[in-house]
């Protein structure tokens, strides 16, 4: 139900102008929500772009030697022939340790 | 290339010498017949990796991406697969090595006047020694792998000379052994390489450099590579300081060794060679860090005292002076 003040209070023209107002206010918030959530996105994205190239960062991928390099943790595995069973961020050790040997020596380790 | 010799040993091995990079050059094959394709295929990867990485040729990749860089700063430099793998194994190295196995100590050891080849130093350089500070380090190497791209601070001067020669060892030792299929070891200066070892390996003279004086024990190594660090031959005067190759990246000075002489043996060349130069630069911790990671290793002391790291043997006694070296 309503009453002829109600009308009359829809009907004013202060009435029109707050709803004009509210409608602008409304297309501004949309405007600044929508300018919000794409800085958000663009600096994600840079942030991305700068994680790697800037020195000292990088992506993982593949040597053409079928190495595993992570420059960003540092971590590599050469492929050697290495049985070790290291994981690829360590140093490999050998299959097995030198030997004593008492075999006349062709080369020479540590002489140059 | 000079002083190239072929010399046999005993009846199933035979062994090519030369001298490059101011430094021997000893290939071991266990199929005589197999020396001349062996030796082609040696200089062939000795080319590549020299075109590559050696920072005394102007023309080298890695002397013209330095200079890319400083012209025209810019995020990465494209270079080719093999500058990329060079660059990617020096700075793994880096990263494993907390450090202390740094390629960004060029610049350094040119100011300590190693910024020619190494026979050039033999009667010193005038200069004084250069205040310490720490060199870039290699964090600020950028590795893009999706461009196979190398990035670089302006200025900065590489040295691959703790990861290159024995990757060239590797490499060489694997074509090789895959190309010709025998037995097959490489040493580049002491660093060495093996593949398709023969029953009871290799045999291999570890030696420890005392001012004149040079003492030696034997090994065996089965597989993968030994490498052998020291203050003991590469050393010159600047000045009146008596300098070496080791270089601390926190002081760009020549490391203050704690060890004459560190053995140590990997999985490949480029680890060993990474493990030794390490265990110069750490000094005292140096045994337990190799213990760690079930790396064997002989490493004397300044003073000669002799440890070992990881089931290195005991030095054997009474055994044969290993087969001098021509230079």
């Amino acid at each position: 139900m309503s009453s002829p003040r109600s009308t009359r209070h829809q009907a004013s023209p202060d009435h029109v102008v707050r709803r004009r107002r509210d409608a602008a206010l409304g297309r501004a918030r949309s405007i600044t929500k929508t300018v919000a959530v794409a800085s958000v996105a663009a600096v994600a994205a840079f942030g991305i772009y700068i994680s790697r190239a800037l020195p000292g960062h990088a992506a993982t991928s593949h040597t053409s030697s079928g190495s595993t390099v992570s420059p960003s943790d540092g971590s590599t595995s050469t492929g050697n022939d290495s049985g070790g069973g290291q994981s690829p961020s360590d140093l490999a050790p050998p299959s097995s340790p030198p030997a004593q040997s008492q075999q006349r020596a062709p080369v020479v380790s540590g002489s140059s | 290339m000079v002083d190239t010799a072929l010399v046999g040993v005993g009846r199933n091995l035979a062994v090519y010498r030369t001298t490059r990079w101011s430094t021997s050059v000893e290939l071991v094959v266990t199929d005589p017949r197999a020396v001349a394709p062996a030796t082609a295929v040696l200089h062939r990867e000795l080319d590549r990796v020299e075109q590559v990485a050696s920072r005394f040729r102007p023309d080298s990749e890695i002397v013209r991406l330095q200079e890319a860089t400083t012209r025209a700063p810019s995020w990465a430099q494209p270079v080719s697969d093999d500058l990329y793998e060079a660059m990617a194994i020096a700075v793994r190295a880096a990263a494993l090595t907390d450090g202390a196995v740094d390629p960004t100590v060029g610049s350094a050891l040119c100011e300590l006047g190693y910024d020619r080849d190494f026979s050039a130093l033999a009667d010193g350089v005038a200069g004084r020694l250069p205040a310490a500070r720490p060199v870039p380090g290699w964090q600020t190497i950028t590795v893009d792998a999706e461009r196979r791209a190398i990035g670089l601070l302006p200025g900065t001067v590489l040295d691959l000379g703790a990861t290159a020669k024995a990757w060239a060892a590797d490499r060489a030792s694997a074509a090789i052994a895959g190309e010709l299929d025998c037995g097959v070891l490489v040493s580049l200066g002491g660093d060495l390489a093996v593949h398709n070892a023969p029953d009871g390996g290799f045999s291999v003279g570890i030696a420890d450099v005392c001012g004149d004086q040079t003492t030696t024990v034997q090994v065996s190594v089965a597989s993968g590579g030994l490498a052998t660090s020291g203050i003991g031959r590469r050393h010159w005067m600047l000045g009146r300081h008596p300098v070496h190759h080791l270089v601390h990246p926190e002081t760009g000075r020549p490391v203050d060794s704690y060890w004459r002489t560190v053995s140590v043996a990997a999985g490949s060349c480029v680890d060993a060679n990474t493990a030794s130069t390490a265990s110069m630069v750490k000094g005292v911790g140096a045994v337990t860090w190799l213990e760690e990671r079930s790396l064997p290793a002989r490493l004397v002391r300044t003073d000669g005292l002799c440890l070992t790291a990881a089931h290195w043997p005991k030095d054997a006694e009474g055994g044969p002076a290993p087969q001098s070296v021509d230079r």
